[in-house]
């Protein structure tokens, strides 16, 4: 109902008189009358006066009058009222001519104090009443129908036996299978059926499950996902005093869509931010690994010069000679840190390129190796270098870095004395060299892992370095076209085998 | 001024390093014993009982911190020998990560020699 309050309703039916005088014996009559049914009364002197009107609640009563007062009943819409009219001893109209016209009843006044008139008179007011009823429960259901036609829901309301009472035109416009049949009165079970068929879910469907539990059970709430790419959401609510459940059904496609994306985008955004933060780290540690790689060349540059400064007076050459010797030695480290990680950034930005001029590589090694040895006292270095030629056609300045990071590398991780095998040859237009060390090895299942920038072997803690040395020697390699593997047992030593196409 | 025979260890693997220090330390008249990691430094607390322990952190085999971890946990007979940190590993991060084990001092290399040797005689002190 439109007016939901529970007090009864008053009459808003009205009584108009026209042409009746004001405290007449008539004009008492009908007062009487019609506070008995608590209606209105409003007065008119003439038809043309009464311009409130309304033909749904007014009920008009008029005294006959001569012709020339009746003349204005022929511009009114008499059919539409419940019109009583009255006349007195004086003058009778015709009453046929009068209905003729659309007056409901001619009477004469005296009419007026008889039960009959009076019955007459409720049935007017019932009727009247009844219309109005009518009137407001279509013009409801009218509401009630347009509301739901243009909500994106679509409504099903299935009584207490679960049999469709109300189908929204979304129903019809979806299945049109729901044109065909009629709807009120059809179980559930046999409306999921229909609905299924007419898109093409079967029992082999993972959504038919879903779907047929809710329909069967018309309880809770489901998404469900149909053939076409569209998801619908139906729902299931218990009417209130228990007059049946109504269905709910919404297109949720379009907010799945913006679901999944954004789903999808915070995922994107997660395993950058992941990603960002690793570099983050990776950095942080890096920086924190050089800036110690930094300290200890530092420090025992520094602790030397405070040595030799302090000690000035006393100092022998000897002394100053040792103490410039292991200083020239921590430069030389820093020097090659410095190198290391410049030559990684340049080949990080790519802007390291390969070089090749002939050069002595068996001097180079030599050179390198006693490098090494001076710095490490318990050094074993053997190599067999024989096999090949004087003059190699490579970078010699990658080559340096080649073989400096893996014979630093070989001390590095060695065990307490540290031995280290070169082998060198050249066969078949390509050059062989194979460095073979009694360190701790490289845990197998990272061998693959070994050769990432800034990675650092599980077992390495507390030996410090950058984690950039592997990295740049196979980059390195490989930009001369060269190849480098690993065999590797750990606790036993690590054998690195380099091979490089020597153009002749 | 001559000094009482204290003995110090030093616990470092880089032997440039160590070579300095044991020079800056016996000049300045102490015994020195020198280990090259961690798990060396341990097999002389045990033979030597030192009167100090100087310790790199960054070592391979044992690093200072596993040592001194092991110090404080498992023998509690070297307690009160005064244990210094010398390391490269000198920002927040680093000191906090081992305040735990509550070192008598940390110290940052590079390191400045005055400064290395008051805080090795005030640590013998308070021993």
């Amino acid at each position: 109902m439109l007016h939901q309050s529970g007090a009864p309703e008053l009459s808003n039916i009205r009584l108009i008189t026209v042409g009746i005088e004001e405290n007449s014996d008539l004009a008492q009559k009908i007062w009487l009358l019609a506070g008995k049914h608590e209606i209105k009364i409003t007065r008119y002197s003439r038809l043309i006066d009464y311009e409130d009107r309304d033909e749904n609640t007014d009920i008009i009563i008029l005294k006959a009058a001569n012709t020339g007062q009746n003349r204005d009943l022929d511009d009114f819409p008499l059919e539409k009222y419940k019109i009583y009219m009255l006349y007195g001893p004086d003058f009778a109209p015709n009453p046929l001519s009068m209905r003729a016209k659309g007056i409901t009843f001619v009477l004469p006044e005296h009419e007026l104090d008889k039960p009959e008139f009076e019955d007459i008179f409720i049935s007017t007011i019932q009727q009247l009443k009844r219309q109005q009823n009518q009137e407001s429960a279509d013009l409801e259901q009218a509401y009630f129908q347009s509301a739901i036609s243009v909500s994106p829901d679509a409504m099903i309301i299935f009584d207490n036996d679960r049999r469709i009472v109300y189908a929204s035109d979304h129903y019809r416009r979806t299945y049109s299978s729901f044109d065909t049949v009629t709807l009120n009165g059809m179980p559930v079970t046999e409306a999921f059926d229909l609905m299924a068929a007419e898109q093409h879910i079967t029992e082999k469907d993972p959504q038919y499950e879903t779907a047929r539990k809710f329909w069967h059970a018309l309880e809770g709430s489901v998404e469900i996902p149909l053939k076409d790419g569209q998801t619908v959401r139906v729902s299931a609510r218990k009417m209130p005093n228990n007059t049946g459940t109504a269905v709910t059904t919404t297109n949720i496609t379009a907010y799945k869509k913006q679901e999944g994306q954004l789903k999808e985008q915070s995922q994107k955004l997660e395993s950058l931010l992941k990603k960002e933060q690793e570099a983050s780290e990776i950095q942080k540690q890096f920086i924190s690994m050089v800036s110690h790689e930094f300290k200890t060349p530092l420090t025992i540059i520094d602790g030397n010069a405070q040595i030799m400064e302090r000690r000035a007076g006393e100092i022998t050459m000897d002394i100053i000679q040792k103490r410039s010797k292991t200083i020239r030695s921590a430069v030389s480290r820093l020097i090659n840190l410095m190198d290391g990680i410049l030559s990684s950034n340049m080949l990080e930005t790519g802007n390291m390129t390969f070089d090749p001029a002939p050069f002595d590589l068996k001097g180079l090694i030599e050179e390198l190796c006693t490098e090494q040895a001076d710095l490490t006292p318990d050094l074993v270095i053997s190599s067999d270098l024989g096999k090949i030629p004087d003059a190699v056609n490579l970078d010699k300045k990658m080559m340096t870095l080649i073989i400096s990071n893996l014979l630093s590398n070989a001390v590095k991780f060695s065990s307490e004395s540290p031995t280290i095998e070169i082998n060198a040859e050249l066969r078949d237009g390509l050059l062989l060299l194979q460095f073979n060390d009694n360190g701790i090895g490289i845990p197998e299942s990272e061998h693959d892992r070994i050769f990432s920038r800034f990675y650092r072997a599980s077992n390495t803690a507390g030996i410090t370095g950058t984690g950039i040395g592997l990295n740049l020697v196979r980059q390195l390699v490989s930009l001369q076209s060269g190849t480098i593997k690993l065999v590797s047992v750990e606790g036993e030593g690590t054998t690195f085998y380099l091979t490089f196409p020597i153009k002749t | 001024m001559k000094q009482s025979l204290k003995t110090i260890l030093i616990i470092e693997d880089e032997a440039e390093l160590s070579e300095i220090l044991q020079d800056e330390l016996s000049q300045a008249g102490y015994k020195v014993i020198v280990a090259r990691n961690g798990e060396q430094g341990l097999e002389q607390i045990h033979d030597i009982d030192p009167d100090l322990i100087l310790c790199d952190r960054a070592m391979p085999r044992m690093s200072g911190y596993d040592l001194l971890e092991r110090i404080r946990g498992v023998y509690p007979q070297y307690e009160d020998i005064p244990f210094i940190f010398l390391t490269a590993l000198a920002d927040a991060r680093d000191r906090e990560a081992v305040e735990h084990l509550k070192p008598t001092a940390y110290l940052g290399k590079p390191v400045d020699f005055e400064e290395f040797r008051s805080e090795v005689e005030k640590a013998l002190k308070t021993a």
